[in-house]
Parts: C-alpha cells; sequence; structure tokens
C-alpha cells in the first residue's frame, strides 16, 4: 500500500521556484492498476519519481507498505528499490551491452538468489512478456516494443509488490501501446502486483482502473472503473 | 779553427776553476728570489706558429702567477703555483681548478714547457754532480760542458748536459734526459741580459727530443728580479678575482 | 562477479578506444622495461669490465694509497707482495691472486705523445685474474722486456702495429722522468673502450724498474669464486694481512661510476613515468567518457537498488581490465624488445660515435632481462589505471538517481 501526503515539491531554476507538487494527499492499494494523468508539466513524473525513492519531496510524506520512505538513508533506500519497487522507463533503459536475458537478470543478481533458480525466473519472465525467442538479443537488435516488454520483465522478475510505469508507451506505436497495456493487466492480475503508471496518453487510460488526475502539481480527479475495456 | 781550440783550451786552464764554482755562479744568475716579467710564447707544432703573450711573478721556487693576455682566447686565463700544488683559472669557468699528479706533467696552454718546467727554479748545486766534460762551443762562444747527474732522489731530470758561457756563466744550451738516459728535451738561451747584477736568460728555445716538428721559443721582456711581490698575488682569492 | 561480468562487457562497449587507451598504457610500460633491461645489461656489462680488466673482484693497496679515483701514487706501495700473496692464497673463496703496478705514462710515436694507464703485469699469474692474454687479436702476449701491449684503439689513434717502436714516458716514485723504448708485441681488444683505448700493458719486472721500485707493486688483485661472498672475503682477507694494507672491493673503487648508473636508471625511468603519465591522463579521459556517457544508465542501475560502491566496482573494474590488458601488452612488448636487445645487442656507436660517455662499457650494449622487474611494472599499471579511474567515477555517483536518469 503507497500512502502520500500532503506532498510539496519545488523546483529551483536558477532564482525562481517552481512548485511542481502543491500538496498531493492521496493511497494507492495493493493489486491497484492505477494511472496519474495529466498535460506535461502537471507533476506526474515527479509524484512517480517521489513514490520510487528515486527523488525525495521538498515536504510532505510518502509511505509504502508502511514505512515513512523520508526517514531512509540513500542505503535503505536503494535497500527498498532492490526488493519492492520495480521501474519501467518511457525510454526503456536497457543496458545496452547486455543481452535481454543479461538485463533481465540484473536485478536478481542484487538479491541474494540462488543463479540456477534466477534463471528459470529470467526465462520465465521472458517467455511470460512473448520474447522467449529473443534470449540473446541485444538491445539494438530489437524492436522498441520489444525493448519495452524487456524492461517489463526486468522490472517483475523479482516479484516486487510495486511496479512504476513512466509514460510507458510514449515511444511506442498505438498498437505496440496496445500490446504492452495488455500485457501490464495480465501481469497486474497474474502476479497481483501494485502498477502505477503516469501518462497523457488516452488509450493508457482506457486500460486503468482508476485514473488520477493531476494538474498544475495538484489532484483534481480520482475516477475508478468497475470493469475496464 | 785547430787554433782557436788550443786557445780556448788554453783559456779553461786559465781560468780553471772547480765545477761546483761553476754551478754555483750558474745559479748565482738564474736562481732568484723573485721575478716579474712580460712574456711571449711562441709555439710551433707540425708548421702551424701560434703565439700567446702573458705576464707573470715568482718567487723562491714555492710560488709563481702568471696571466694570458692574448690570443683572445686564452686572454684572462690564469695559472698559480703554490709548492706542489697548481691552480688553474678559466674565465669562463670563472673558478679555479686544481692540477694535480700527471697533469703536471702535461703541456702548458700547448707549448713544449710542461707546467712543472715553469714552475722549477731550484739550485743546480743542491741537486746534482758536475762532471767536467770540457770546452765546447755554442754559436762561436766558448762553454764548459758539464755532466750533472742526480746526487738527490727527488728531481725532474736525472740526467743534465749543459753548455755554460764562460764569461758569463749562463747554460746557453742544457740537455735533458731520462733516468733511462733516453735524451727528452733541449733548451737553447738565445738571449740574455744583465738585469740587477745578474745574467738572465730573456729569449730561449724548448725543444721536445720526442716529438718532431716542434719547439716553444719563450721571449722575457719588462724582467725585474729581486724586487718585493706583494703576498696577495700568490692567492687564490687573487687568481678567481672578477 | 556479475559486476565483473558487466565491467568486461562495458570494455569491449568501445574496442576502439579501449585499445588506444590500452596502447597508450602499453608503450608507457614497454618504455620502462626497456629502459630497464637495457640499464642492467649495461650495469652487467661494466661490471664484468671493470672485473675481468681492471680491478679483479678485490684489491689490495698499502694503506693510504687509495685516496680518489684517478690518483695513483707511487709514494705508498705494497713493498713485499710475496707474503701478502701467500697469505691471501690461503682462504678457500680465492680463485686467483695476481700482483700489478699501475702508473701514468705518456705514450709517443716520435710525433705525437697520448696520456695512458701503464700497467706492469705479472705474466705468470695475471690471467689467474684478468683476461687480458685471452684479448690479444693480434700479435703475441709479453715474452720480452721491451714487449708492450696496446689496445686496438690505441693503435689506430697513434698508428701503432705489430712490431711498431715506441717510447713510455712516466716518472719515477721519486718524480724523475724516466723514458723506455717498446715494442709493439700484441694488440688486445677487450670489451672495455678506456682499456683499449687508453691502456699499456708492460711484464712487471719492467715497470719496476722503470719507476724504481724494486720489488714493490701498487696493487694486489684477487679473484674469488663465489662473489656473492665477497664481503666476507674482503673481511677475512682485511684480518688476514693486517693493518698495513686495505681490501676494496671492484664495487667500492668503482662507486662514482655505479653512481652515474644510478642516475641515468632514475633519469630513464623518468622519461618512462612521464609516458606512462600521460598514458593515465588518457585512461582518467577515456574513464570520464566512459562515465559521462552512460549517467542515464548510471541512474537505472541506481533504481534497480545498485548501491553506489556496486557502480564504483564496476568501473574501477573496467579501468582495471583496460589497465591490465595494456599493461600485459606492454610487457609483452618490453619483453620482446628486451629480448631482441638481449641477443642482438643495441649498437649505440651509430648516435654517439666513439663518444666517452664515462661509462666503462662499449657502445653495443646487450641487455639484461630482470623478470621480477617486469612483474613489479605490471603491477604498477594496473595499480595506476585503477586509482586514476577512482576520480571520473566518483563524480557519477554523487548525483542524485532522479538527475542521472535525467541527464542526456
Amino acid at each position: 500500500m503507497v500512502e502520500v501526503n500532503e506532498l510539496h515539491k519545488d523546483y529551483r531554476v536558477g532564482k525562481v521556484l517552481f512548485p511542481a507538487l502543491r500538496g498531493v494527499n492521496t493511497v494507492i492499494q495493493d493489486g491497484e492498476f492505477t494511472a496519474i494523468a495529466g498535460p506535461s508539466g502537471s507533476g506526474k513524473t515527479t509524484l512517480l519519481n517521489i513514490i520510487g525513492c528515486l527523488d525525495s519531496p521538498t515536504s510532505g510524506t510518502v509511505y509504502i507498505d508502511g514505512t515513512d520512505t523520508g526517514t531512509l538513508t540513500t542505503r535503505e533506500k536503494a535497500n527498498l528499490r532492490k526488493n519492492q519497487i520495480g521501474f519501467v522507463f518511457q525510454t526503456f533503459n536497457l543496458i545496452p551491452v547486455l543481452t535481454a536475458f543479461e538485463n533481465v537478470e540484473i536485478p536478481l543478481l542484487l538479491l541474494d538468489t540462488k543463479t540456477d533458480e534466477n534463471k528459470d525466473r529470467v526465462v520465465g519472465i521472458l517467455e511470460e512478456v512473448g520474447l522467449a525467442e529473443y534470449l540473446h538479443r541485444k538491445p539494438n537488435e530489437m524492436s522498441g516494443g520489444q525493448q519495452q516488454r524487456v524492461a517489463i520483465a526486468r522490472a517483475l522478475v523479482k516479484r516486487p509488490s510495486l511496479v512504476l510505469a513512466d509514460e510507458p508507451t510514449a515511444n511506442l506505436d498505438s498498437t505496440t501501446a496496445r500490446e504492452i497495456l495488455e500485457l501490464m493487466q495480465e501481469l497486474n492480475r497474474k502476479f497481483h502486483t501494485t502498477f502505477v503508471f503516469s501518462t497523457h496518453d488516452q488509450l493508457v487510460m482506457d486500460y486503468a482502473e482508476r485514473i488520477i488526475g493531476l494538474r498544475d502539481g495538484m489532484i483534481v480527479d480520482d475516477k475508478r472503473k468497475e470493469t475496464p475495456a | 779553427m785547430k787554433k782557436v781550440t788550443i786557445l780556448l783550451i788554453l783559456v779553461g786552464m786559465l781560468v780553471s776553476q772547480s765545477v761546483e764554482d761553476i754551478l754555483k755562479r750558474v745559479d748565482n744568475n738564474t736562481v732568484v728570489t723573485t721575478a716579474q716579467y712580460k712574456a711571449t710564447m711562441i709555439i710551433s707544432l707540425a708548421g702551424k706558429v701560434r703565439e700567446k703573450t702573458f705576464f707573470g711573478y715568482t718567487e723562491g721556487k714555492d710560488r709563481a702567477y702568471m696571466e694570458f693576455t692574448a690570443p683572445a682566447r686564452d686572454h684572462g686565463t690564469r695559472i698559480l703555483k703554490r709548492g706542489d700544488e697548481i691552480w688553474i683559472y678559466l674565465p669562463s669557468v670563472e673558478k679555479a681548478t686544481k692540477i694535480a699528479g700527471h697533469m703536471l706533467r702535461q703541456s702548458m696552454m700547448g707549448s713544449d714547457f710542461s707546467y712543472e718546467d715553469v714552475a722549477e727554479n731550484r739550485k743546480l748545486e743542491e741537486l746534482y754532480d758536475a762532471e767536467n766534460l770540457g770546452i765546447d762551443t755554442i754559436d762561436n762562444r766558448p762553454c764548459y760542458k758539464l755532466r750533472l747527474t742526480a746526487k738527490v732522489a727527488e728531481v725532474t731530470y736525472a740526467l743534465r748536459v749543459v753548455w755554460i758561457d764562460i764569461d758569463e756563466y749562463i747554460a746557453l744550451k742544457t740537455e735533458l734526459y731520462a733516468k733511462s738516459g733516453k735524451l727528452m728535451k733541449e733548451v737553447m738561451v738565445g738571449e740574455f741580459q744583465n738585469i740587477g747584477g745578474r745574467n738572465y736568460p730573456t729569449r730561449m728555445e724548448m725543444i721536445n727530443k720526442l716529438r718532431q716538428n716542434t719547439y716553444t721559443e719563450l721571449i722575457l721582456d719588462d724582467v725585474r728580479l729581486d724586487i718585493t711581490i706583494p703576498d696577495r698575488i700568490f692567492t687564490k682569492a687573487h687568481l678567481e678575482r672578477q | 562477479m556479475k559486476i565483473l561480468h558487466l565491467a568486461w562487457r562495458n570494455v569491449f562497449r568501445h574496442t576502439r578506444r579501449t585499445l588506444i587507451t590500452a596502447s597508450a598504457i602499453s608503450v608507457g610500460l614497454s618504455a620502462m622495461i626497456l629502459s630497464n633491461t637495457m640499464m642492467n645489461g649495461a650495469d652487467k656489462m661494466a661490471s664484468e669490465n671493470i672485473i675481468q680488466y681492471e680491478t679483479g673482484h678485490m684489491q689490495i693497496f698499502a694503506k693510504g694509497y687509495y685516496r680518489e679515483e684517478g690518483i695513483f701514487p707511487l709514494d705508498t706501495i705494497i713493498e713485499e707482495p710475496e707474503t701478502i700473496i701467500q697469505h691471501v692464497r690461503t682462504h678457500r673463496n680465492v680463485a686467483g691472486v695476481t700482483e700489478r703496478v699501475k702508473f701514468q705514462a705518456r705514450v709517443n710515436n716520435g710525433v705525437d705523445e697520448l696520456p695512458t694507464l701503464a700497467y706492469g703485469i705479472d705474466i705468470e699469474n695475471d690471467s689467474e685474474v684478468f683476461r687480458i692474454a685471452q684479448s690479444v687479436v693480434d700479435g703475441a702476449f709479453l715474452k720480452e722486456r721491451e714487449d708492450i701491449l696496446i689496445g686496438t684503439d690505441l693503435a689506430r689513434d697513434m698508428g701503432f702495429a705489430i712490431g711498431s717502436y715506441l717510447t713510455v714516458i712516466t716518472k719515477d716514485r721519486y718524480g724523475t722522468y724516466n723514458a723506455n723504448d717498446f715494442f709493439v708485441s700484441g694488440l688486445i681488444n677487450t670489451t672495455h673502450p678506456l682499456f683499449d683505448r687508453n691502456a699499456v700493458l708492460m711484464k712487471l719486472e719492467v715497470a719496476q724498474q722503470l719507476l724504481d721500485l724494486d720489488h714493490g707493486v701498487t696493487e694486489i688483485c684477487v679473484r674469488v669464486r663465489n662473489s656473492a661472498q665477497l664481503a666476507s672475503a674482503q673481511r677475512d682477507i682485511t684480518a688476514l694481512i693486517g693493518a698495513k694494507y686495505e681490501v676494496y672491493t671492484w664495487r667500492e673503487l668503482n662507486a662514482a661510476i655505479f653512481e652515474i648508473s644510478g642516475f641515468k636508471r632514475l633519469s630513464q625511468f623518468m622519461i618512462a613515468l612521464v609516458v606512462l603519465i600521460i598514458a593515465a591522463v588518457g585512461i582518467v579521459n577515456t574513464m570520464l567518457m566512459a562515465v559521462m556517457e552512460r549517467i542515464p544508465e548510471i541512474g537505472t542501475l541506481k533504481a534497480m537498488g545498485f548501491r553506489n560502491n556496486s557502480i564504483v566496482q564496476m568501473f574501477v573494474l573496467e579501468g582495471g581490465i583496460i589497465g591490465a590488458f595494456g599493461s600485459l601488452l606492454g610487457c609483452i612488448f618490453g619483453v620482446l624488445m628486451s629480448l631482441y636487445v638481449a641477443i642482438q645487442g643495441l649498437d649505440f656507436s651509430q648516435f654517439f660515435g666513439d663518444m666517452d660517455v664515462g661509462y666503462p662499457i662499449k657502445m653495443i650494449i646487450k641487455g639484461e632481462i630482470d623478470f621480477l622487474t617486469i612483474l613489479l611494472v605490471f603491477l604498477f599499471g594496473v595499480v595506476v589505471t585503477i586509482l586514476v579511474s577512482l576520480w571520473p567515477v566518483r563524480m557519477a555517483t554523487r548525483l542524485e538517481p532522479v538527475d542521472a536518469l535525467r541527464h542526456v
């Protein structure tokens, strides 16, 4: 469960103070499939980064499964990310020198799991995202959609409780985007993993169970759908 | 010619001095307490002739000072002898260097004089036993011909043969021999002057008998003998002065 | 292990850049190795020359004879060498003993004169210690009183051949000139340049007579069986022959030469070090580029929970791999060049002519490879690369993950 209280974030650009978040409050339950929607500059990426402990707020608190992330040291934050949070980026951010298999394997290397077990898990998740044939391809030998599938596999391989996806479909064509969203939805149901993604893409919003509307750093809308499309 | 020879023998008998007396009178002429002079050295080597000029002071057998004035290349080069030590000052180095051991035997400024030849000022009488070889002539001047054999160990030349002018008591010719009996050098006195009651050589030639085509002529001017020379002349400070 | 794997993969991200960086390191290291080989070779040759022609392993003098190099006084000599030689022979580490008279003399051919260092040698025993007899390349070893051996270079300079007549001029122990005529009986060609250019050798008795020494000699030269125990032999012999005499090892007698050698060694090493520093700047540059272009990637790794330490490790390993590769390459090149120099020798006479470099070796230097140094140089190369790659990496880890991710 993610709990966000009175979250403020100001960016200083030169002498001008630019408020990115202006008092955000929300709770995201386990297993939710939630989109944070809003135009560019509305603060959705900032919110995601703060939830993922990649950035710290100017004020306010974030609780992840009851832990106040503001009180954690750099090392503890790294541990939290390592164990509980998976990231999917707009630009995929795969390590170019590593194969699909190796990229997905990285998060497991940080955990104390057995090597042969790792292999099964990596192959399993890559099959899950439909890349069983591409285990040994490097990122530059794959399409954007395939790369994002690898990125999703990488985020999910360690079975995190929370996956944060920053505009996961922004660099994909609509057909591929749809496939990716269906995949995430399927994985969300299968593993009961909480998904939070930022987007301004209507397509993403069509798939989301809950849409949190963000504008000028504040929540302006919070809708739930009982039966998504 | 025969008459002349007979005459010479007669003269010799008349004068009839002991060889010791002759040596003593030679020493009285040439072994000076002090000397001050200007000199020109004409060095001839394999047909090439170079001329160097310098002035100098000597005192007894232990102290001597020389300073070169020409050619330009050697201008300002100074040499100081104190006892057994010889120091040389080169203006380009601006510091005196000691010449030791075998360097003393080397030629001075490319001439046929070695540093020790120049520095030698000891009484022949003290160093050698003399034997009269009779009367001979050098440039038509009658001379006593003496064979000088070293009587002390520490002597540069074990044997000398000298031709001493009968009237003036100056060695007109000297042959210098190594211990083995090998002739090494020959000194010819071409001119001498009477200075303060002494007959002092002012023009001499040094011939290296072991090398061909080489000799050095030394001409002295403005010679002053037995004068007082300030002590500071023979100091290292004076040698190295700017 | 997996970080090493990742570092390994990163090394080959820019193969050309890696190769250039590694070869810069290898140039520096191979220069260091080659310079070391050359200096070792030069030192070994110098040592052998000194031992085989000049001094033997040890020399015994009358106390006070040895004052400074280049001075050969005849006023303090060993008057009765026979008893000392008998004593010295009793030492178990002594392989050979001979007596010599060494003096400064001028050699005259009737026209020119050159200063030389003359030796009166005991023709019976000289070969127990020295290699003069084996170095006669023309004519014969000393036999008659008038015989003299001269170096090939001196012969060339003075226009002498076998049978030539020459005069040796010197001063005896009392400072009196003496001069003897000799006939060149043999020409020697050693590996010692000063010897070939500067030495004349005659029979011991002839030298003793020339210098008025009676049976005296200036030095007794000793060759030992085991040179590793030279110091203890020196102590024993010093005790054996008493306080009227002094014993010096060849190294003590040539301290100045090996001081020069130490200095040359240092300066050559400094040059090689400068090359290596340039290479190190190359590594810094390479690592800086690697870090800069991979900042978003660093952000990604951080987002996945990588700690700063692991990221530093990854880059340092990457630098270390390049360094190790370059160092290995440098060692291989260095050893190959060294092998060439060790087997073929390097002829410096083309560069310097017959210039006297103040070092008793000929201009053809045979290298001497020292593998311990090579190992040290290799480790040095790796350590330097690792150290210099730390700095750019630390920069990258200071960024917040979000700034790293946003970095373009």
